[in-house]
């Protein structure tokens, strides 16, 4: 049985040691609570739960990922919200953080698995290969293997960038490892879906600061994304929507409504059709996001969006046919009637199926 | 028209009007309210406003903990405007609010502070009578990023 003191050491406690003061974390809350879209009255209680939650054992598993969620987290601006959530939270196991090696690293995380059993959060960053294929080992494990074993006994599954939500960049056609999202792999823990390429940092600190506050899982959308950071669309929340309200486009990237700022829908904007926070808290600072830097909305954090036609073609443009399968693949989980667990085998029978051998001749012709 | 600019329009009229009643429940009975700006669809211009509509008080501070935050009475007393920035030189607020309450929770000191500073300031009188004369010289936080 776990010990229910684990672990001891509150995140008020971390903090103290760290230099940051009791004012500057009150300070920190109030703009974690309002990016997290939290009723004000809220506010001094998300400071107090937090104060004395218990640092949580994360174990972040990176898995088919190019590192970018990461980078997303760990190259934010320094001080923030994240990096202080980050730092003081246990961090026991992270490929790319971590100074272990070898053994010395799979044993952390068999020490923060067995230390910290039912408590600690699985963060993972990555789609998973068809076991039978081969690909994607860690230590001489399986991707899927390992990600079986650390979920057994974990509290909660925070599923961070398109790979790991929706299988992402390596599932696009054609699936040359039969990748699959973690949601395909694990039923029966819960799983919070932070989808984005990358997520924007404050959207997965939000969610696990929500989990150390509440001890529940926010409230998630139909795709297990939080609503309070996926509840709009990009196209909703868009400062250049008055634009398109008034039928003002761009329709190519030097012509008059593209220098004047107009809506980018010709041009392929997938701002209509995509859930996330960038059009309000934005990127850098809140500096900017792609639509302000004047490119289209691509739809990163939607399932699919390397396979949705164009980047650059409207969305009422029809797709070209004969397709490529994603489209059969995506339907397979949505038809009626089909019991979950059923439906992901097939899902995952179907990836490896519709997974196509990538030769290095078929790269050279693809960059000729 | 120049006085245009100082004139609330639109939704920045409700939320003054939701602040009025704030300001009576805090005068009646001392029970403040926070109102989030960023959470409320607001214009940029109806922002712009609403602040100098509100005007400038008696009071600012600015606030250096782990970034900057600046607080300022409103020329009505009991209404704050609390700015909240993530970057040292950041122009644009991360997070505006506007609190009812005699005084903002962040100026307030935390009592545990005040309970730990009974501490250092005796470990800092002890050491100033023993001749180290430095040691009250160093600061307890770091002052910002």
């Amino acid at each position: 049985m776990p010990k229910d003191d684990m672990p001891r050491v509150t995140l008020g406690d971390s903090l103290r040691t760290h230099g940051i003061s009791r004012r500057s974390f009150l300070r920190y809350c109030t703009m974690l609570g309002s990016a997290m879209a939290l009723p004000p009255a809220l506010l001094p209680n998300l400071a107090r739960a937090l104060e004395t939650a218990r640092r949580p054992s994360i174990i972040w598993l990176s898995f088919q990922e190019c590192t970018g969620c990461t980078e997303s987290l760990t190259r934010a601006h320094s001080p923030t919200l994240e990096q202080l959530i980050l730092n003081q939270i246990s961090l026991d196991y992270h490929h790319t953080l971590q100074a272990a090696a070898g053994d010395a690293a799979e044993h952390a995380r068999e020490q923060a698995m067995e230390e910290n059993k039912g408590k600690y959060i699985v963060v993972v960053d990555g789609s998973l290969p068809a076991e039978e294929n081969g690909f994607s080992t860690i230590a001489g494990i399986s991707n899927r293997a390992m990600l079986e074993d650390t979920a057994k006994h974990a509290a909660a599954i925070i599923a961070v960038g398109t790979c790991a939500a929706f299988g992402g960049i390596p599932a696009a056609w054609p699936n040359p490892t039969g990748a699959v999202p973690v949601s395909e792999i694990i039923r029966d823990k819960p799983i919070i879906n932070v989808p984005g390429c990358p997520p924007i940092p404050v959207v997965i600190t939000g969610t696990i600061a929500h989990f150390l506050t509440f001890g529940t899982l926010p409230e998630l959308d139909d795709k297990g994304r939080p609503k309070a950071f996926f509840g709009d669309t990009i196209h909703d929340r868009c400062y250049r929507r008055p634009f398109y309200d008034q039928g003002k486009f761009a329709h190519s990237f030097d012509d008059e409504g593209a220098r004047k700022g107009w809506c980018l829908y010709e041009v392929g904007c997938k701002g209509p059709t995509t859930y996330n926070a960038c059009a309000t808290i934005k990127w850098n600072q809140g500096t900017s996001f792609p639509i302000q830097a004047g490119h289209p909305c691509l739809g990163c954090s939607e399932p699919d969006f390397w396979d949705a036609g164009s980047f650059y073609k409207a969305l009422s443009t029809p797709l070209a046919s004969g397709g490529n399968g994603v489209w059969a693949a995506a339907t397979v989980g949505v038809a009626g009637g089909v019991a979950a667990g059923t439906a992901a085998v097939m899902r995952r029978k179907k990836a490896s199926k519709q997974r196509e051998e990538t030769t290095v001749d078929d790269l050279k012709e693809g960059t000729s | 028209m120049p006085s245009d600019s100082f004139t609330p329009r639109g939704n920045a009229v409700a939320v003054l009007h939701e602040v009025r009643h704030a300001l009576e429940r805090l005068a009646a009975g001392g029970a403040p309210t926070t109102f989030d700006l960023r959470a409320l669809p607001l214009m940029a211009d109806d922002l712009a406003t609403m602040d100098r509509f509100l005007g400038i008080g008696e009071v600012t501070a600015t606030i250096t903990a782990g970034g900057r935050s600046t607080i300022r009475e409103t020329r009505f007393p009991g209404v704050w405007l609390v700015d909240h920035f993530e970057g040292e030189d950041d122009t644009r607020p991360a997070a505006r609010m506007i609190e009812v309450d005699f005084i903002p929770a962040l100026l307030r000191t935390p009592a545990e502070d005040a309970g730990e500073a009974v501490l250092s300031l005796a470990e800092s009188l002890d050491a100033l009578r023993s001749g180290h004369r430095d040691v009250e010289e160093e600061p307890r936080f770091r002052p910002g990023p």
